[in-house]
């Protein structure tokens, strides 16, 4: 069991980005690149509502970056993400680009059997830009539109995460699955609300030669604040002040030995502060 | 069913994943203008200086500067945050005899901050569609600070205004509102 529970690992992991509930061995890694893009014409208010962009809709594309490598045996884990490039879009107003933010972190895995257990502490850098300038000479509304759109949040956070994994399935069921939940406290700084995150997610893939290669990833993820955002600084572009119950889905296909493509979408049943439209993601890994 | 395990871990080293932790913390962002071909919403000119700015001489506001500019407080009114926004505070009107003005927001004001806030006076009671100047709307520029006094001048039409406003102007929201009762 322990052999088709790495199998599906193998096939898993690299399709569920944060899938640190399985840390990893000594000199094992992965790694990630992503493009992520949305385009809204309304947004979701500090108190839930939306409200629609009247002089143009909103664009974001990321390119988004993700990594983890084993250091010890089951027990340190390092993992590196962030954006490497972001480029937010006000039609007909103005655009900004650059580097975003990064988060590093450290897992552990605490238990393996009869279920995984992990914990780990993670670190987000202010490598972005959280207030642009539309340089000199321009106007006070391009100065306006520059400062609306960050690349980053400007402050060093700290995550406290906990995650479980179990897989299970195969034999003389024809599929394999996994579920996946994971639970963290966000301590933020630079006035902005702690937040609390949380993750279950559920893959299936098909227990049969050739169409083993696909994997269906069902999630549900949710960030809620634990203040009032309306009483502090607001950005709309997914950076700062946010809260968020999100489903989403994502396919994945193992394409070569060990690189697998995949294309997932994930949308907002609550939102604050967030644009009102699906994200969608078009990823390629590599597992060493 | 037993299955095998695929993949058997490489010994990697860490250095090999490429970090870029080491880079100057806060790259700077590159900005662009796409309003080439929009129609500007026009800042009221109204002797606003190039940082937005109203221009020096308002800290005298409401005395007798030799007659020329006379201001008399012409209406007062509460602020209160819209759209799911929070906004407290005074504000004042000020008219001059040539119908110019300026609006005096009190030492109690404050509000959520938003990104690219701008104070809009307006006769109307929403800004639905945005500012539209031919409705009655003017957007007297960047707001200064998101508490505590601050001046804004108006080059016209002080008389009729009903309205000031907080407002995002990138995003097209209503942060905070306050509507101006005249004085009696």
């Amino acid at each position: 069991m322990r052999s088709a529970t790495l199998l599906l690992i193998a096939t898993v992991v690299p399709c569920s980005v944060n899938a640190q509930a399985w840390t990893r061995d000594a000199g094992s890694a992965y790694v990630q690149f992503s493009h992520l893009y949305l385009r809204a014409s309304s947004f979701y208010g500090p108190d839930g509502n939306t409200f629609g962009l009247l002089r143009g809709d909103y664009v974001q594309h990321v390119v988004g970056f993700y990594g983890e490598v084993g250091l010890v045996d089951r027990w340190l884990m390092m993992t590196l993400e962030g954006e490497l490039f972001r480029r937010n879009i006000l039609k007909n107003q103005g655009a900004t680009a650059g580097f975003g933010d990064l988060r590093a972190g450290l897992w552990t895995g605490l238990v393996e059997k009869p279920f995984r257990l992990s914990a780990g502490v993670l670190v987000g850098l202010p490598t972005g830009d959280p207030t642009p300038t539309a340089g000199q000479g321009a106007t006070p509304e391009e100065q306006a539109v520059a400062r609306s759109l960050p690349t980053g949040d400007g402050e060093v956070d700290v995550h406290l995460r906990v995650a479980v994994g179990h897989s299970f399935g195969g034999g003389k069921w024809p599929l394999q699955h996994y579920v996946l939940g994971e639970l963290g406290y966000a301590i933020r700084n630079d006035g902005l609300t702690d937040q609390i995150i949380y993750r279950t997610e559920f893959g299936t893939r098909v227990d049969r030669a050739g169409w083993d290669r696909l994997l269906l990833i069902l999630r549900l993820s949710g960030t809620q604040l634990l203040g009032d955002p309306s009483l502090a600084g607001q950005t709309f572009s997914g950076l700062g002040e946010f809260a968020v119950l999100s489903p989403g889905a994502e396919l994945a296909v193992r394409v070569w030995d060990r690189m697998h493509l995949s294309a997932g979408a994930a949308g907002a049943l609550v939102a604050k502060n967030l644009p009102a439209s699906p994200q969608f993601k078009f990823g390629i890994s590599w597992e060493y | 069913m037993r299955l095998e395990v695929v993949y058997a871990p490489r010994a990697v080293k860490p250095s090999s994943l490429v970090v870029v932790g080491f880079l100057v913390a806060g790259c700077e962002a590159r900005f662009e203008s796409l309003s080439a071909g929009s129609p500007p919403v026009a800042i009221a000119d109204a002797g606003v200086s190039d940082s937005g700015m109203p221009d020096a001489g308002l800290s005298d506001a409401g005395q007798d500067d030799g007659g020329a500019n006379e201001s008399v407080e012409f209406s007062q009114g509460t602020w209160e945050g819209r759209s799911g926004y929070r906004a407290s505070g005074s504000v004042s009107l000020w008219r001059a005899p040539d119908d110019s003005g300026f609006v005096q927001f009190g030492d109690d004001f404050e509000a959520t901050s938003v990104p690219g806030p701008f104070v809009v006076v307006s006769t109307r009671d929403s800004l639905s569609g945005g500012v539209q100047s031919n409705l009655g709307d003017q957007l007297l520029g960047p707001l200064q600070s998101i508490a505590g006094s601050q001046t804004y001048q108006i080059p016209t039409g002080a008389a009729s205004l009903r309205y000031a406003w907080v407002y995002c102007q990138p995003f097209t929201v209503e942060v905070a509102r306050a509507a101006l009762i005249e004085v009696p």
